[in-house]
């Protein structure tokens, strides 16, 4: 594998695994339809937004 | 004794009693249906269920057989 | 020392607009400890010492639903050194319900009477001052949605907190003599056991005889029949229960003190406003069901509709914009007498020739893209062969000024970069082919938020569980169920925790097994990517996925409501219908966007990732050689999806593609999509489109047939995981959640397996032991929801 590959590669593997660490952390991007900012971005705390 | 159940669309009337007891009574009257209120029949939902009153100024939906509960004059 | 300051109101007055206006982003959001309710506070901006907790929309402290009971715990046991009462100007009378009740605690108070833009529209006037003395508390105009007020009525219940203790003793009398009466002995009787301030609004309770109160304060037994005494005194004295007293007075009271406080505006008074006319439209009678089901047809119609905008922009973003390339509108031109379009037909037959004639072969042919099928044939020889080497592949920006798609251009980069061909496979294949097969279907996706965003934003969705309450009363559920489906429609996540506002725990359960058959956000993607590649002249087919989706949720209630479990009276529908109002453009806006943000993050965040996954698992085998796209089948993926085949066999995709396909559904349920894509692949095809043509071509004799079943299955099982741990977790139990997955996937399962099994056998004739299972499992599914219901143990 030449330089550039590897480089990829790595590359790839690397925002794979910050993506699976974000969602771990902060839960799933929540489609709730949210428009308080402060919608925490992790799905299961998200209420429905009853109190739009 | 007449009922919200028995008024028309667009009638009004007064509230006289409220019959029945519980949780569901007590919510129709934090809701604002209780003696003396004016209630006024806006709607009926397409297959005759539930109703829709004017009551203190808001609409307020609530079922046929709720509403035979409530005694008007 | 940290200030806190309650914030108490009606549902509907905007209590969470003000909220979100005080307190910024600086929030947190949990729960209510032991119970599912709703927990939000946070530190009003600029004042790091002053904690804002928002308490749940209440009509009232009364003990009876979760909300009340958490808020008047609150109330009374954190004893917050302020309280804000956020008043809907518009609906004054019923608000002051509340008011009353807050205003007895002996905390010091400050109402904010919102929506003050609208009574100021109305023409309407209120008298503050009077308001203020009969219930001595501050009282304020503000108007939350126009940002008016919010902050001076915030900083004056800090003002109030502030100067403690020095509050008017005086909590305002509101009943009659004899009520008065008896509410004086009672404070005498409870006298130490309670927080001075808040004598009175304990004496009210027990007057009510609120158990909850009564067991708290251990009132003995001698106390309490003399207490007893006095209430039945003044029961028969004023013909009524003690609990109906006590509501009926304080409307009463507040009849009086509107009577001299609200001036309305006379030309108000008998005009209709557009609310009614709209209304008596909407939920006329006759025209109410058809209205909400033409309206989900719009949706659909301009999302997926061959020739639709929709299809348009989503098939410019997923062969164009994210793939190989486009034309700008309006700069295309023909060269030699031919388009772009043709001129690539025209290449594309002469590779045919080439690769027939280099075979040995007599004939060559070319497919058409979308169906598969052969579109031309034609003989060939040597000097075809000759001429079709001449022929050169048309250059696009010869036609036009061509924009090359993001696809293009990282296999561009990564062929410069000099990168070898495994790597580049996994970025185009599979990092980059799953994730733009997702992001392309973002028009679809905005649409159909925007419906729903406006649908809400207007009020429409509280008159449609109006309508709908007789339909869902008839198998047990009420309207109020109604919500969470139409939630569900965007994320099955909010639709199942929206189930909370139903008070009745058997209903609760069973709306939250229900909701997540309405095709979500990501099932939409589905039907998308199934409507486009199958199903284009059947626009139908996508609004029919909500059809179903109702019909499953009205028939699987018919089911379980006639089961011990779930049997019972249906939970009284006593709702407040919030008038229409035209939403705002920045509201629908910000709501579609957020949503559409979400998806695309969501694209980054899961499918990215997963399909990076799945490009390894597709292109090694157990012993890490590489199989690539000609030895697919011997990859960790088809061995793996080999092993579980055989359970999708009779739903017509028995497959080691069909099955990878739905169980990758299960991380979210558009990767379904992108993992087909990338199974798909290896056909080559001009787009994905004739890839998974050809897939399914595989799968069945019956493709669009398997097909279909395919986009049953997936739509109606399970919802993905994030979801199903939400359903546990609201369930309380993992009994209950275990029953809900069960049930979910025997729907599911039984719905794709009796489509297809009945199809084959309509379309074919064969009739085998599939077929026969799959019309016993229906005559079964028949049994329970026609069968006689169960009266409920008492």
């Amino acid at each position: 594998m030449n330089a550039a590959s590897a480089t990829v590669f790595a590359a790839v593997l690397a925002l794979a695994a910050f993506a699976v660490w974000r969602t771990l952390k902060k839960g799933a991007p929540c489609e709730c339809g949210c428009s308080r900012k402060t919608c925490p971005g992790k799905c299961p705390s998200c209420t429905g937004c009853n109190g739009r | 004794m007449k009922t919200i159940g028995d008024m028309k669309i667009g009638e009004t009337a007064k509230v006289a009693r409220l019959h029945g007891e519980g949780a569901v009574k007590r919510r129709i009257m934090d809701m604002g249906l209780t003696k003396g209120a004016q209630v006024t029949v806006r709607k009926v939902a397409p297959l005759g269920d539930p109703i829709e009153l004017t009551v203190r100024g808001y609409e307020l939906s609530i079922r046929k057989d709720e509403a035979a509960k409530v005694e008007v004059e | 020392m940290s200030i806190k300051i309650a914030l108490a109101g009606n549902p509907n007055s905007g209590k969470t607009t003000l909220f979100n206006a005080l307190t910024g982003s600086d929030q947190y959001v949990g729960n209510w400890p032991g119970v599912t309710v709703e927990k939000k506070d946070g530190i009003l901006q600029g004042r790091k010492d002053v904690v804002i907790q928002d308490l749940p929309g209440i009509y009232s402290l009364s003990p009876y639903s979760l909300e009340e009971k958490v808020s008047r715990r609150f109330l009374v046991e954190e004893n917050p050194d302020a309280i804000i009462n956020i008043v809907d100007g518009t609906n004054i009378e019923r608000n002051l319900y509340l008011s009353t009740q807050l205003a007895e605690l002996g905390i010091p108070m400050v109402m904010a009477v919102n929506m003050m833009d609208v009574v100021r529209k109305n023409g309407d006037k209120i008298d503050f001052a009077r308001i203020a003395k009969a219930l001595n508390c501050e009282v304020v105009g503000i108007s939350a949605v126009k940002n008016e007020g919010g902050r001076d009525a915030a900083m004056k219940a800090v003002e109030l907190a502030e100067k403690g203790a020095a509050r008017k003793s005086e909590v305002p009398h509101v009943f009659s003599g004899s009520v008065e009466h008896a509410i004086a002995h009672i404070e005498e009787s409870i006298q130490g056991k309670v927080r001075k301030s808040a004598i009175r609004w304990y004496a009210i309770k027990i007057f009510e005889r609120d158990r909850e109160i009564i067991s708290d304060l251990g009132i003995g037994v001698g106390d309490l029949k003399h207490i007893e005494e006095h209430i039945r005194d003044c029961e028969r004295e004023l013909d009524d229960d003690a609990e109906s007293i006590i509501t009926s007075q304080r409307y009463e009271f507040i009849k009086n003190l509107m009577d001299k406080s609200l001036t309305k505006s006379e030309k108000r008074r008998n005009k209709a406003t557009l609310s009614d006319r709209i209304d008596k439209i909407v939920t006329n009678r006759i025209l109410a069901l058809p209205i909400f089901i033409l309206s989900l047809c719009a949706m659909w119609w301009i999302a997926v509709a061959e020739g639709g905008p929709g299809t348009v922009l989503t098939d410019w973003a997923n062969d164009g914009f994210l793939g190989d390339g486009w034309h700008l509108p309006f700069t295309t031109h023909e060269v030699d007498g031919r388009d772009y379009g043709t001129a690539c037909e025209d290449y594309a037959k002469a590779e045919a020739t080439i690769k027939a004639w280099e075979a040995g072969e007599k004939t060559a042919s070319v497919e058409d893209e979308e169906t598969g099928e052969t579109a031309e044939e034609w003989q060939v020889d040597e000097a075809a062969y000759n001429a079709a080497k001449a022929v050169e592949e048309p250059d696009p920006s010869a036609y036009g000024v061509w924009v090359p798609g993001i696809g293009a251009l990282i296999g561009g980069a990564l062929e410069k970069m000099g990168v070898n061909d495994t790597v580049a496979s996994l970025v185009n294949d599979g990092a980059w082919g799953g994730v733009s097969t997702v992001l392309g279907f973002v028009p679809v996706i905005f649409v159909v938020f925007l419906f729903l965003s406006f649908l809400e934003d207007c009020g429409y969705m509280a008159r449609v569980a109006f309508i709908m309450d007789r339909l869902f009363r008839k198998f047990g559920l009420s309207g109020k169920s109604f919500i969470p489906m139409i939630v569900g429609k965007g994320c099955g996540v909010p639709a199942v925790m929206a189930a909370r506002t139903i008070e009745n725990k058997r209903d609760q359960r069973m709306t939250i097994i229900l909701a997540t058959f309405i095709p979500c956000g990501a099932k939409t993607v589905i039907i998308a990517m199934f409507a486009a590649v199958f199903f284009r002249e059947m626009w139908y087919v996508a609004p029919l996925m909500d059809v179903i989706g109702i019909a499953i949720i009205v028939l699987g209630g018919i089911a379980l409501k006639k089961s011990s479990a779930f049997a019972g009276d249906p939970a009284p529908f006593v709702m407040e219908l919030p008038a229409y109002h035209m939403p705002t453009l920045s509201g629908i806006w910000h709501h579609t966007w957020n949503r559409v943000k979400a998806y695309m993050l969501k694209a980054g965040m899961i499918i990215f990732p997963a399909c990076v996954f799945l490009w390894f698992i597709m292109n090694y085998d157990f012993h890490f050689n590489l199989v690539g796209a000609d030895g697919i089948d011997r990859s960790m993926l088809a061995t793996m999806g080999g092993w579980i085949a055989w359970f999708f066999a009779p739903l017509g995709f028995g497959t080691w593609q069909g099955a990878a396909a739905s169980v990758s559904a299960e991380i979210a349920k558009e990767q379904a999509t992108a993992t087909l894509g990338l199974v798909a692949a290896g056909f080559d095809g001009a787009t994905t489109a004739s890839n998974i043509t050809a897939l399914f071509g595989t799968f069945s004799d019956y493709p669009k047939l398997a097909a279909m079943s395919f986009m049953l299955f997936n739509l109606f099982i399970p919802p993905c995981m994030v979801a199903i741990a939400v359903t546990f977790r609201e369930m309380g139990s993992k009994a209950w959640g275990w029953f809900a997955v069960g049930f979910q996937l025997l729907v599911g399962y039984v719905l794709a397996m009796s489509v297809y099994q009945i199809g084959m056998f309509c379309a074919g004739g064969s009739f085998g032991v599939w077929t026969a299972v799959a019309i016993l499992a229906d005559i079964a599914a028949a049994w329970f929801v026609l069968r006689p219901a169960r009266k409920e143990a008492r």
